[in-house]
């Protein structure tokens, strides 16, 4: 592939994936671990109930830079034929994320034309995999796969605050009755271009370019505080439910991978 | 006083502060102002132009008289201000203290600062200006500010709220119609500037209704925000000021319930302490349980003054004499004058005495004019003026609202408001308390039907309430207040600014004769109160002096903000959205120097840029160019595409080839540069400069967007990032990391290849701009540090050292690349800076740029970019002028900078065309010098480009 | 200016989220003349009332589009993707 130059999977085990929070999340005391690449932030200390704790009674907010992230552009039709290949038969919906049957993947429709997919780096490649064989089954068509996991630097805000959280920097409207669960908002985040999925009734996924990362992290972890949440790891998350499962393959069965 | 129902403090409680160091004992629930007022304060603060002593005026945060500092923070007023335990409050325009002012001097040499003073005094000599400036700014202004961040001690949070409705003003109206609304399923929020819901209820007599209507907004899910003066209405948003939080408020609907503001009076004396709005008193006496003073006279143009009268009376304070400027007495009047007071209709005050404090006013008949003898001087320690009640307005007027005079009630009136604004309550001329519920109820009603909320019921309830309010009686109205008579002594229209009376008709006289341009010369209305206490005064004023209609005087338009806030909180969150590069916090590490450039932070040296750019000559150098734009173009007509936007042609790029490119616009001016590299068939990647990445993508969208071409765009300029590995060890060190045959045969200069390095999927450009053999290695931004490190530890045998932007400014330089942006300007084209080649006019697309580039190609410029080489070791500055042959500017040098590897100073500048040669003599002017320097044409390192493609 | 803007594919945003492209003007399609090409670059129509422009989603879905707007109250009458606003406003000076 020519475009590879943008995938961050190294052939060595020497080289780590790093999120442009890592130091900042290591200020904060992360403890990392290596996992399918990636350091990634995996808890804050010993004491995992006050993780805990954050999600289910203010908010903490968790580093997911480590996503895979791909961007899709394709005229409307050869998309929605692309995406009901891939993840088995899901329907695109403007201003609206669609979650695979297996829980792994989000399908988030920018435009008619454009297609943001976020996956767990575990199953990001097996989806990546899964597009460009359905991409060359396309024919004359012309589709275009973009690996951003690079370029959006991610968190997620988790526990009741987050809606408040996010209302501290950021002017989308993200009241439950006009963003509901799975809603998916291009637009300004802290001052600079980004996305809010609403991925469950208390979580909202942010995502803004990987330059601003750090900034993006200053500016959360300044409001959190004030709020009085914090940063929670990635296994405090995933033990909160509710976000990709990173288990299942990512892709649907019997999937166009010719 | 002995303690009444509503009052506001908690009698069992005390609370201890500082006032100028001097302790003040309060209750909980006093406001600094009513406690020092309780202690005998009197005099708050010193004025702003003539440092006269003011006292409380208004009591409910609107005038500009009780201004403190309080624990540094300067500009608080004391009258809304709850106490704290431990709070230091400081007063603010006096020196040394309040009560001894130094500059209460310019109070008596008034005659000689009128308007305009400033303006035409210290303008000569210009050189003694930076004394003046230093003069005036201890002289004006309203307290201090701490000067350093780390000074400061308060946080700023700011919010944003969607909301269906929000409601302004916690009133009778303002609370009936959130709850009306709310009740209907909007949401509502509702923000009201004072401590405590209900606004007048609460000092009037109807604390219990405000407590319940309060509570039943809360249980209909209103948010509540108290304390809370809403600052402005942008388009819709609602700025909201409390406490440390900016709320910013977007509803759909906005409900003003902002009330009124009792106007003072304009008459000498108006401003001695113990001279009060009538509204000042009765919130002392109703909220604070404070007694104002012993023996009150009272000016009233309405009942609010009758009223407040009757409430004076019954807390046991004396009553000399009321003044209405009425000619016929009011039912409340004559309830007055059934108790045996004085009510004097007809009748004004033409002057407060007193020094430190009133004494006594001087009463008069409004009718007289010019005095008869009549006026009547009354002992009194208050004077309670009462100039009728003027619509809180400015919030509406900005929402689009617009307002017009009513000449019966005296006052600007709203008359018309946009569609997705309703007013309502006193603000609205629903002043009685039937109207005002009324008017509230039905106001939340439409506000909910607006946005499609309600049923038959509630419209029905709308229907019913408007018939009510039709039928209402709406109690007796102000009059405007008369031509006042000018007796001897400075009559304040403007308290904030110090304008007086006279300095109006001055003015006028000079010819500043519409009240826009008063507003001006005079800067009435433009102090902390923003003009709440001011604008009807000086359009009267105005109408009178000119013998216009208020009507026609107008009012002055209402910017924002209308609530004074600290500057502070309107500046943002203390952080920037700088972009840092994947290997930041390494540069970091490093010892680098980190600047801004453009959004980015970047490494400017490491200490030591002649070392560093002498590595890259020597040896290995390692950059970060991470910052470069970086999109992908793909499709069957991406070369077209690229073709159409370059001057130069792409499409016959083969692909593993890089080209250089440079972007004009339409008229041929150089917008940014960059390479072009065909990775495969269908894919380009294009690179812009640093700064410009973001107006590339958004031209080439753009583009696209009206030629509708097959082609996608995608910008990966953060995705992914780049190092440039340059000098004659480059390949050797590359190698090390690679299976890429990097032998020149195989891999050559301008060729691309994809790879890995050091196990990181990379492409590979062999260009470079420092003039040695380099490649530009672009890769998945997760890996910035990892692959940093790899190639330092690769290099570190052959001493490789990371270089900056300043060694890399030296190198480019050395080659004359040009840098975009500083070394052209919005005027420059390919052809002035000596880059014909890459333009194509004999290409077959109509390129951007290509009509005026063709027409400048037989019109050439009469400057031209050449570098420069000077040998006495001076580096002019960037910016230094070019002299033609008669010594006149013609042109600019740009770049500059000593070279040690050439071992002289180079630079590049804008020349007469005739001179743009090898060899010609420029003549530069830098700073005032002459310096000689002749031209140099083509690179100074490397001419030959032999190193470059070794 | 805080108005409000709508997207054609994001909907509803604060007018910060958007770069502005100016008004639309119609490129000369045959090489123009001096006087027309300087007209095309550097006049402008500067319309006080409704004129049609160009605004990019710069922090959402990075698209170009088009919107009428009155220039006197920042309303915003219609917005639209190249093309599809029709020809009712005359464009171009
Ligand atoms: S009295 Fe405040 S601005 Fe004039
Ligand atoms: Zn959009």
């Amino acid at each position: 592939m020519s475009l590879d130059f943008t995938v961050p999977v190294a052939s060595s085990e020497e080289r780590t994936a790093r999120s442009p929070m890592e130091r900042l999340a290591r200020a904060a005391g992360a403890s990392f671990e290596r996992r399918d690449g990636w350091n990634v932030a995996a808890g804050y200390g010993g004491d995992a109930s006050v993780e805990a704790a954050r999600i289910t009674d203010t908010v903490g907010f968790c580093d997911r830079s480590a996503l895979t992230k791909l961007d899709i552009q394709a005229r409307a039709e050869v998309l929605a034929d692309l995406v009901a290949r891939v993840a088995g038969g899901l329907e695109l919906e403007p201003g609206r994320a669609s979650r695979s049957p297996d829980g792994s993947t989000w399908w988030c429709p920018i435009t008619p034309t454009r297609l943001l997919v976020l996956s767990e780096p575990r199953s990001g490649w097996d989806v990546h995999t899964a597009l460009d064989g359905a991409a060359s089954a396309a024919g004359e068509q012309l589709v275009t796969i973009a690996d951003v996991s690079c370029g959006l630097a991610a968190l997620t805000l988790a526990g009741p605050g987050a809606g408040e959280l996010l209302s501290r920097f950021c002017a989308i409207d993200v009241r439950p009755g006009v963003t509901p669960v799975a809603a998916f908002r291009p637009g300004s985040v802290a001052r600079t271009p980004g996305y809010v999925l609403r991925e469950g009734a208390d979580r909202l996924l942010i995502l803004v370019g990987w330059a601003l990362g750090a900034y993006l992290w200053e500016v959360v972890a300044d409001a959190a505080g004030h709020l009085g949440g914090g940063p929670v790891g990635t296994d405090a998350l995933a033990a909160a439910g509710g976000g990709l499962s990173a288990t299942a393959a990512g892709v649907a069965e019997g999937s166009a991978d010719a | 006083m002995p303690p009444k129902p509503g009052e506001r403090i908690d009698r069992s409680t005390s609370v201890e502060f500082s006032f100028d160091g001097k302790k003040i004992t309060a209750h909980e629930g006093d406001t600094v102002g009513s406690a020092l007022y309780a202690a005998g304060q009197r005099t708050f603060s010193r004025s702003f132009k003539y440092h006269r002593r003011r006292g409380l005026m208004c009591c409910a945060g609107q005038c500009p008289n009780c201004l403190v500092a309080v624990d540094g923070a300067p500009g608080i007023r004391a009258c809304t201000e709850p106490v704290r335990e431990g709070a230091r409050v400081e007063h603010m325009n006096a020196r040394p203290s309040l009560g001894v002012d130094a500059m209460a001097i310019t109070d008596a040499a008034g005659p000689f600062t009128p308007p305009g003073f400033y303006y035409k005094t210290f303008i000569r000599p210009r050189r003694l200006w930076p004394a003046y400036e230093w003069v005036l700014r201890h002289a004006a202004g309203l307290g201090r500010l701490p000067r350093e961040q780390a000074e400061r001690t308060w946080r700023t949070e700011y919010r944003r709220r969607h909301a269906d409705v929000l409601v302004v003003g916690g009133g009778d109206a303002g609370l009936n119609a959130a709850i009306a609304a709310a009740e209907l399923g909007a949401d509502v929020v509702l923000a009201d500037e004072g401590a405590e819901l209900g606004g007048r209820l609460l000092w009037e007599g109807g604390h219990d209704h405000a407590r319940k209507l309060a509570d039943r907004a809360r249980a209909a899910g209103v948010e509540i925000l108290t304390s809370a003066p809403a600052l402005a209405h942008f388009d819709g948003l609602v700025p909201v000021w409390q406490g440390d939080t900016l709320h910013q408020i977007r509803a759909r609907h906005h409900v003003y319930a902002t009330g009124a503001i009792e106007q003072p009076l304009v008459f000498p004396g108006n401003d001695l302490p113990g001279v009060m709005l009538s509204g000042g008193a009765r919130r002392l006496l109703g909220r604070y349980g404070v007694r104002p003073g012993n023996r009150a006279v009272i000016v009233t143009a309405s009942d609010r003054g009758i009223r407040t009268a009757i409430a004076l009376r019954e807390a046991g304070i004396e009553v000399p004499a009321v003044a209405d400027l009425r000619a016929e007495p009011s039912r409340a009047c004559s309830r007055l004058l059934s108790q045996g007071v004085a009510v004097l209709n007809g009748w004004t005050v033409v002057a407060a005495r007193g020094r430190r404090e009133v004494r006594a006013a001087v009463l008069a008949p409004v009718a007289a004019g010019e005095s008869h003898g009549q006026d009547r001087e009354v002992e009194c320690d208050l004077v309670l003026v009462s100039g009728g009640d003027s619509p809180a307005s400015a919030l509406i007027t900005q929402a689009g609202g617009r307002t017009e005079y009513d000449s019966a009630r005296g006052y600007f009136r709203i008359a018309e408001v946009p569609p997705n604004v309703t007013v309502t309550g006193q603000v609205a001329g629903e002043g009685s308390f039937q109207t005002a519920q009324i008017s509230g109820e039905h106001a939340g009603l439409q506000a909910a039907h607006a946005l499609g909320l309600g049923d038959n019921r509630s419209r029905g309830r709308a229907q019913e309430l408007r018939s009510r309010l039709a039928a209402a009686d709406r109690g007796a109205e102000a009059v405007p207040p008369a031509e006042v008579p000018h007796a001897a002594g400075k009559a304040f229209a403007c308290l904030c600014e110090d304008v007086t009376a006279k300095d109006i008709h001055r003015g006028i006289r000079e010819g500043y004769d519409s009240i826009e341009l008063c507003k001006r010369f005079t800067t009435v209305t433009m102090g902390p109160c923003q003009g709440r206490m001011c604008q009807l005064p000086s359009v009267r004023l105005m109408a009178q002096d000119t013998g216009q209609s208020l009507e026609q005087v107008g009012t002055t338009t209402a910017r924002p903000p209308w609530s004074t806030v600290p500057i502070g909180a309107l500046a943002g969150r203390p952080f920037e959205p700088a972009k840092r590069s994947s290997i930041h916090g390494r540069h970091r590490e490093l010892g680098a120097t980190v600047r801004w450039a453009g959004d980015w932070r970047r490494p400017y040296d490491y200490g030591d840029p002649e070392g560093e750019a002498l590595a890259v000559h020597r040896s290995a150098g390692l950059i970060d160019v991470s910052t470069l734009g970086k999109l992908l173009v793909r499709g069957p007509e991406a070369g077209e595409f690229l073709d159409r936007l370059y001057p130069n042609r792409h499409s016959n790029l083969k692909p593993g080839r890089v080209r250089y490119g440079v972007l004009t616009s339409d008229a041929g001016r150089i917008m940014d540069d960059g390479t072009v590299t065909r990775v495969d068939e269908m894919s380009f990647y294009v690179t812009t400069t640093s700064s410009g990445a973001g107006a590339v993508e958004q031209w080439f969208s753009w583009w696209l967007a009206d030629w509708g071409m097959d082609v996608h765009l995608a910008d990966v300029t953060q995705a992914v990032s780049a190092v440039n590995l340059a000098g004659p060890r480059s390949r050797e060190i590359l190698t090390r990391l690679t299976d890429l045959d990097c032998s020149p045969e195989a891999f050559s200069y301008l060729d691309a290849r994809h790879a890995r390095v050091a196990g990181v999927p990379c492409l590979l450009l062999r260009i470079g701009f420092v003039g040695e053999l380099g490649y530009e290695i672009h890769f998945p931004a997760a890996y910035g540090e990892d692959l940093w490190d790899a190639i330092l530890e690769a290099g570190a045998g052959e001493d490789i050292r990371p270089f900056g932007l300043e060694p890399q400014r030296v190198l480019r330089l050395q080659k004359q690349h040009i840098i975009v942006g500083q070394d052209t300007d919005s005027e420059s084209t390919p052809f002035g800076a000596a880059m014909p080649w890459a333009v194509k006019l004999d290409k077959e697309q109509a390129f951007i740029g290509k009509w005026a580039l063709a027409h400048a190609a037989e019109h050439p410029a009469t400057t031209a970019l050449v570098g420069f080489t000077l040998d006495n070791g001076h580096v002019p500055t960037e910016g230094a002028v070019v002299l033609d042959t008669l010594g006149h500017a013609a042109g600019q040098v740009t770049s500059a900078r000593s070279s040690r590897q050439l071992e002289r100073v180079i630079g590049m500048a804008w020349v007469p065309a005739e001179l743009a040669q090898a060899g010609a003599p420029i003549t530069i002017l830098d700073e005032g010098s002459r310096r000689s320097a002749s031209v140099v044409t083509e690179p100074f390192h490397d001419p030959s480009g032999k190193l470059l493609r070794s | 200016m805080s108005f409000l803007l709508t997207c054609p594919h994001c909907g509803v945003r604060e007018v910060a989220d958007f770069a502005f492209g100016g008004e639309v003007s119609v490129r000369p399609r045959e090489t123009p003349t001096f006087r027309e090409l300087s007209r095309y670059n550097y006049f402008r129509r500067n319309v006080a009332g409704v004129q049609r422009e160009w605004w990019y989603h710069r922090s959402g879905c990075r698209t170009w589009f088009q919107a009428e707007r009155d220039t006197r109250t920042n309303v915003v009458l219609r917005v639209g993707l190249p093309g599809e606003l029709g020809a009712e406003l005359g464009v171009g000076p």
